[in-house]
């Protein structure tokens, strides 16, 4: 190999390593940073700046992992709760900020020239060097890809990025992975930027721009948003495309852009997405028989009581003083026309949601289903329930309790609706909550399976769990509930017995006539 | 106040009079397509140069500007039809990096065709007014008072046009809006040409005063991303006026302290801003978050 | 027109003309340049410069092979490593841009090739190297003649530097700094701008407020020409010394002539100013053949090439004997004559210009010689 093509081998393996960098943080953790460039930047400058200080370059190499991710990590506990763009752009000015201090801080970075670097020992002083420095820097950035992967969980995460709601709802909270997937990723991206300085043997704050940040997301979008290997071959084709449209001289760049945007015409998911869907007839269904069955028991006895609870938005308020007792083994059900604040305060009880005034007292672990169900498409139904956090034997209890063993290699997307709604109960169920709360969970189901429901359900109730469904099918409610309460308006307007609730006027005036014993659900 | 303050104050309205026009234009994509189009500062630049080659034919100052505003109009449509109409049912990344590279080859073919010294189109009028001991020339004067018209008349669409409700109503809802009937995807498109025609006065305002390199969209574009997030996502008008804040800081906050400080505050005040207003200042445009 | 170019030709090549073997294969020469992104102007120069000195250079001599650098110290090594796949050439033309310069110099220490820069970032030649050739003058030396013309000739005692925080403008503060005080001036008021700032009233401002009696820029072309216009928008009156990129022609022309009383420039040479001569005949030349302004930048590579390719007349072959040819040589070049200091600076003088408020086109006020002493 040439030295320019072991050069161009360098800079892809830095490339790719900050890039893998980024898909820690975006394609896993659902982070949308602009400061990858920044990452790298921080590496490149520690490897440059402290061996001239006298540190030995082992210890700055070590320095330039472990310093960005400390400093990802302070900023981004800063900014951690910031939603999609304003996280994002928080990240870019973050990133701004540290060209401006490159540039300016001319004692310490060597201003908009840079810093040459200090002679590299001999043994590492050579082309091949260089490339296998990067390189193995794209493998340790791989490395932690994977790692992160596993601690967090693949399911957990998808559900997180897709369903960040319901993932809070079952405890997966965003904060302190967005913290660790910044400071994870920065520790990859730090590893690219030195492997970076170390190719070119200088750093300037061309490193830090915004054509690095842009480079990154070409490799990341271009590759797969998951695929540290696929981040590896566009970090290649990046590198080398320009260089082989030299040909064209002063327009080559006008071709690298026009190449880049059929590339994303072509493949908007990414390759690997791309390669999947391709090969995914030629892989068979996934098989895989169920373990031995177990009992699926709350982890804990559960209960729950709230008093007084009031949630004001602006000048409505949704939920007015509202005091409420589950009980284990109990099912509670609870009515009202729409707009009542029957989700709010569901909202408030799984603590999606701060009451404005009141209190809620819980023991226990609480599970979940959302009005439309909040699944994962693209993960099977086996991974779905995973997805929370359940072992594999109570992934599959909680997919016998509900009667989809047989799916459990299905994607959540090819399931009928029906069985959609049993697979975000399963998910429930495998949490092994104390406290279990099921909002509209009749909706669209046939007859049979409607029984099936109650059956699962009464079966969870006497296992232990205290349970709340919200349903507007008050028929099929009256039926299954130990106890009713109706709310209308904001407050609690009458509960105790289903049938008394049901026949109470007070009710009846709240559905303003509607009839309550047609059977017609939703 | 004194007539350096008053001065500066004149400067940074004129300059937020042309990063507001941009900043408008980026957030009326933004709402109306929910793309963030990245080429949009090369859009303006681009522009900035038809008017420039417009003035090499030997037409007038506001002749140029026209054309100038035209080419917008056709490279924001040229956008929405490489960028946005082809993957709008994909990852909004896709769009974000097919705006990337427009904006990569916008700016080379510049470059390859104009070389890389700064251009500035002719003037709509040269020279300008003293009032008191504060200059104002009458370019930038022409640049409020475009900038005034423009933002009225954007207001005034959306707000009170047929055309501008059903726009707002795609914006609010696309898949409600389509099935009362609302082109919707025709309307995104017609935000990006009237985007585009914002962008392409700004660019000619902008380069007028400024001047015109092929490389200077990146940062116009920087600005009109800082001014639509700390306004509220998808904003219009809050938009455009956070990016007037924004001008008025980089000319009054250099003078307090000095252009790379002041540079370095305005950036680390936005995140100390979303640190505590998680979603700009203005809150959401829809609240369709779940 | 293609007359004119013929007989130019004729008279540049008189001008090296030194040797008479002449090879039938011509020598490729690498021209690295930054002819995309934000210098692609000097980039641009560059290569018009390297290439319009091959046609003078006679049939047969040299050949240049121009690759792109962008602005990236990365992509600057790219292309290093790639003129060197098929062989070390004699020599070869380096990059406008410091930080790239810094980036090669170690790499063409170890592979052994000489380089011929135009970038004025003065750490270049002290770094011990000798592969370093440096055709336009260094900061040491312009802006010796940028505060000895700001202070000597027009007396000015307070100056205030605005510069751009890029590697351009912050080497060239530095060492005006230092001139500076060499003459026993200290700047009152000293500011750096970030190339994106739109409006320098303010550190205008602060200069008058500072009590400066003069005005010293150092910034890239636009960001000048702002300066300049906001100077004479706010009434300032004070005499105005920029950095070389005011002796651009592209920079002059952003302006109202009016606006350009009394702006002078330094710069190593002017040749779009020069009215009879070499630089003259040059500067017809580069007109006919691009159709636009040449700027020193284009010249100092002109006569770089120029000097290559008396040395490659003269016989050398190797990086040695260039790197010996380019060390012993006095080159009587159309700039000025190049010979080295030993550290491989050639340029050692500079000039002044300065318009008059007539028209766009510059004069000649001052010109110096050996500024650093080299004869």
């Amino acid at each position: 190999m040439s030295g320019y093509s072991l050069h161009l081998l360098a800079l892809a393996g830095a490339l790719a390593a900050g890039a893998i960098g980024w898909q820690i943080v975006f394609g896993l953790a659902g982070a949308l940073s602009l400061a990858a460039g920044m990452a790298m930047g921080l590496g490149a400058y520690a490897l440059t700046v402290l061996p001239l200080s006298g540190w030995p370059f082992g210890l700055a190499l070590a320095a330039a992992a472990i310093g960005p991710a400390l400093i990802f990590a302070a900023l981004t506990g800063v900014i951690r709760r910031l939603e999609s763009h304003y996280f994002a752009l928080a990240t870019l000015a973050l990133a701004e900020i540290a060209v401006i201090i490159a540039t300016n801080w001319e004692s310490v970075t060597g201003g908009a020239n840079g810093l040459l670097m200090m002679p590299a020992p001999a043994w590492l002083n050579s082309a091949e060097a260089r490339a296998g420095f990067a390189w193995l820097a794209a493998l340790a950035a791989a490395g932690a890809f994977y790692g992160f992967q596993r601690y967090f969980g693949r399911e957990q995460l998808t559900l997180l990025r897709t369903e960040p709601l319901a993932a809070r709802a079952f405890g997966i909270h965003a904060g302190p992975i967005r913290v660790a997937a910044m400071a994870v990723g920065a520790l990859a991206g730090g590893l690219g930027g030195a492997a970076h300085a170390f190719t070119v043997g200088l750093v300037s704050p061309d490193v830090l721009a915004f054509k690095t940040m842009a480079a990154i997301l070409a490799v990341v979008i271009i590759g797969g948003r998951r695929s540290p290997p696929a981040a590896m071959l566009l970090a290649l084709l990046v590198t080398w495309t320009p260089e082989w449209l030299r040909f064209l001289e002063q327009t080559y760049l006008i071709a690298y852009g026009a190449l880049l945007l059929l590339a994303i015409w072509l493949a908007p998911e990414g390759l690997a997405a791309l390669l999947a869907k391709a090969t995914r007839a030629l892989r068979l269904a996934q098989h895989r028989d169920p373990p031995p069955q177990i009992d699926l028991k709350p982890a804990n006895e559960g209960g729950l009581t709230a008093a007084g609870l009031t949630r004001r938005f602006g000048g409505v308020t949704a939920v007015s003083d509202v005091d409420l007792a589950l009980k284990p083994g109990h099912i509670t059900g609870l009515i009202g026309p729409n707009g009542a604040g029957k989700s709010t305060l569901l909202n408030l009880v799984t603590g999606l949601d701060q009451p404005s005034t009141g209190t809620i007292q819980l023991t226990g672990m609480i599970g979940r289903t959302f009005q439309t169900p909040a699944l994962v498409p693209d993960l099977s139904a086996l991974e779905n329930v995973r997805a929370v956090g359940a072992s594999s034997q109570h992934a599959w209890a909680a997919l016998h309790a509900v009667g989809l063993t047989a799916e459990a290699g299905t994607s959540a997307s090819q399931l009928p609706q029906g069985a959609q709604r049993f697979l975000e109960i399963a998910r429930a169920l495998a949490a092994r909550p104390g406290v279990l709360l099921l909002d509209e969970p009749a909706a669209g189901l046939t007859a049979d399976e409607r029984q099936h429901l109650a059956q699962i359900l009464r079966d969870a109730a006497n296992a232990g769990a205290a349970v709340l469904v919200v349903e507007h099918d008050v028929p099929f409610l009256s039926a299954l509930a130990d106890r009713m309460i109706c709310m209308s308006e904001g407050r609690v307007i009458a509960s105790g017995d289903p049938h008394a609730v049901t026949s109470d006027p007070a009710v009846i005036t709240a559905y303003l006539g509607a009839p309550l014993a047609d059977g017609a659900g939703s | 106040m004194d007539a350096l303050s008053l001065q500066l104050l004149f400067n940074g309205l004129a300059l937020g009079a042309g990063y507001g026009l941009l900043a408008l234009g980026f957030a009326l994509a933004l709402r109306s397509a929910g793309a963030i189009n990245f080429a949009h500062g090369d859009v303006a630049v681009a522009a900035a140069y038809v008017a420039v080659t417009g003035g090499a034919l030997g037409l007038g100052g506001p002749a140029a500007a026209g054309l100038a505003i035209a080419a917008g109009a056709l490279l924001g449509l040229s956008v929405a039809g490489l960028s946005w109409a082809p993957l709008r049912n994909r990852p909004i990344e896709a769009t974000f990096i097919a705006a990337i590279a427009i904006g990569i080859v916008l700016q080379n073919a510049l470059t390859a065709s104009f070389g890389g010294a700064p251009q500035a189109p002719a003037q709509i009028a040269s020279g300008g007014v003293h009032i008191g001991a504060v200059f104002m020339s009458w370019q930038a004067l022409i640049s409020l008072a475009a900038a005034a018209i423009a933002f009225i008349a954007v207001w005034a669409v959306l707000a009170k046009s047929q055309v501008g409700r059903r726009m707002r109503a795609a914006a609010e809802d696309p898949e409600i809006a389509a099935a009362h009937g609302i082109p919707v995807i025709r309307l995104a498109i017609l935000a990006f040409a009237i985007a585009g025609a914002l962008a392409g006065l700004a660019g000619v305002l902008l380069a007028a005063q400024h001047y015109a390199t092929p490389g200077a969209g990146a940062d116009y574009i920087l600005k009109a991303y800082v001014a639509a997030t700390a306004a509220g996502w998808g904003r219009i008008l809050p938009t455009a006026a956070a990016a007037i804040a924004i001008a008025l800081f980089e000319t009054i906050g250099a003078a307090l302290v000095s252009h790379a400080v002041a540079e370095a505050l305005l950036y680390a005040g936005f995140v100390a801003l979303l640190a505590f207003r998680p979603q700009g200042l203005g809150g959401e445009a829809k609240g369709k978050r779940a | 027109m293609r007359k004119l170019t013929l007989w130019t030709a004729c008279v540049l090549s008189a001008g090296f003309f030194t040797g008479f073997a002449v090879s039938a294969e011509p020598v490729t020469v690498p021209v690295l340049a930054p002819i995309t992104g934000f210098l692609a102007l000097e980039g641009g120069a560059q290569r018009n410069g390297a290439l319009l000195a091959t046609d003078h250079a006679g049939d047969g001599i040299v050949k240049a092979d121009v690759q792109d650098t962008t602005t990236a110290p990365a992509v600057a090594v790219s292309a290093f490593r790639r003129a060197l796949r098929d062989g070390l050439p004699p020599a070869m033309l380096g990059p406008i841009l410091g930080s790239q310069m810094l980036a090669l110099l170690p790499l063409a220490d170890a592979e052994g090739v000489p380089i011929l820069t135009i970038s004025g970032t003065a750490k270049l030649t002290a770094m011990g190297s000798p592969n370093i050739f440096r055709f336009f003058p260094g900061d040491v030396v312009v802006k010796a003649a940028h505060a000895r013309y700001a202070v000597e000739d027009l007396g000015i005692k307070a100056p205030a530097i605005i510069f751009q925080t890029t590697a351009y403008g912050q080497s060239g503060r530095a060492e005006l700094v230092a001139n500076l005080k060499k003459l026993g001036v200290t700047p009152v008021y000293e500011e750096g701008m970030p190339p994106s700032a739109k409006d320098l009233t303010s550190a205008l401002a602060k200069a008058r407020a500072a009590g400066a009696d003069g005005l010293l820029l150092h910034l890239h072309g636009g960001p000048t020409a702002l300066a300049v216009r906001q100077a004479f928008e706010l009434g300032m009156n004070l005499p105005i010394i920029a950095g070389s990129a005011m002796h651009q022609p592209t920079t002059a022309a952003l302006l109202d002539p009016a606006m350009l009383k009394g702006v002078c420039a330094e710069s190593g040479s002017a040749p779009a100013a020069e009215i009879d001569g070499p630089g003259k005949t040059f500067a017809d030349a580069y007109r006919a053949r691009f159709n636009e302004e040449p700027d020193a930048f284009a010249l100092a590579e002109y006569d770089a090439m120029g000097m290559l390719a008396a040395a490659l007349k003269s016989g050398a072959k190797s990086p040695a004997d260039v790197r010996k040819a380019l060390s012993g040589m006095r080159y009587k070049g159309v700039a000025m004559t190049y010979r080295t200091n030993g550290r491989g600076d050639m340029a050692h003088d500079a000039v002044i210009v300065c318009y008059d408020g007539a028209s766009h086109r510059a004069r000649i006020a001052k010109r110096y010689q050996a500024l650093d002493g080299v004869q």
